[in-house]
């Protein structure tokens, strides 16, 4: 899996810790995936850190965790008041790579997307893939070449081949789209 | 107060008129507006039309469950660039 030159992450970022929330230790955790009622279920073990999952800090076990506002409220193992959560506040949650849900028919990890090289079905090189936009009704790939900064839908009719192995992805762009 | 049953949606003509073209024809070509609030109508459907958002112009691909909806609701004015350099456990599929 993954694009050229990226190594394999081994873990992938699943939340954020927020603020404590009440005085028993709960925390808002803002999540960073796309499946929160599996990764914030009771019994899952998550492994705290800043760039990486940090050796020192110990894996944190949910006891319990409820959707709340855009986010989610969880209570760990070994957290019970509200001093205790604070220290965790503003670290990030990862979970080995292994344990996240597997991806479903013709999904890929966004983050395999970056770096990939965007060319259109006649050879053209348009730039590579810099960023991901959360858009309805489909991701908006940031493409950045020697023409600008391209706006791709990421969708069947216009991207049609994504080469992960390669390093590449194949567009049919609709006449104007790279003149945006 | 919503807008009068009687006259109906409002879907910006000039626009309606450029895609009624380009079916007649069969082109698919990206179209540029500023009407972002412009009802999608069923005959927009299979384009992509890139609408303003004040400061680019954002590419939309219309698809059926989007008819009813205004153009602006799919054209973001901020785009989040989410938590750099983090690998999120998010997917993309094309639709």
């Amino acid at each position: 899996m993954g694009t050229p030159g990226r190594e394999d992450p081994g873990f992938l970022t699943v939340g954020r810790l927020g603020r404590p929330h009440g005085t028993g230790g709960e925390m808002m955790v803002w999540p960073l995936t796309d499946h929160p009622e599996s990764t914030f279920a009771p019994g899952v073990v998550l492994l705290p850190g800043d760039d990486a999952p940090d050796a020192d800090l110990p894996p944190l076990e949910i006891v319990g965790s409820r959707p709340f506002q855009q986010g989610w409220l969880v209570t760990f193992e070994g957290v019970d008041t509200r001093t205790e959560a604070e220290t965790l506040r503003g670290r990030y949650l990862y979970r080995t790579l292994g344990e996240v849900e597997p991806l479903a028919e013709g999904e890929v990890f966004q983050h395999e997307l970056l770096g990939l090289e965007v060319v259109t079905l006649s050879g053209e090189a348009v730039g590579k893939v810099t960023e991901i936009y959360e858009t309805r009704p489909a991701d908006l790939l940031e493409v950045r070449g020697g023409g600008g900064i391209h706006m791709i839908p990421f969708t069947k009719d216009i991207v049609v081949d994504i080469d992960l192995a390669g390093g590449r992805l194949v567009v049919d762009p609709p006449e104007g789209l790279l003149d945006l | 107060m919503p807008r009068s049953v009687k006259k109906g949606p409002y879907v910006d003509e000039r626009l309606l008129l450029r895609v009624e073209t380009m079916n007649s024809r069969g082109e698919k070509k990206v179209l540029k507006t500023w009407a972002r609030a412009s009802t999608i109508s069923p005959e927009f459907v299979g384009h992509t039309v890139a609408v303003h958002n004040g400061n680019k112009f954002i590419p939309v691909y219309i698809t059926e469950n989007m008819v009813g909806h205004k153009l602006g609701e799919f054209a973001p004015t901020r785009l989040f660039r989410g938590h750099s350099g983090k690998l999120a456990d998010k997917r993309a599929k094309a639709i």
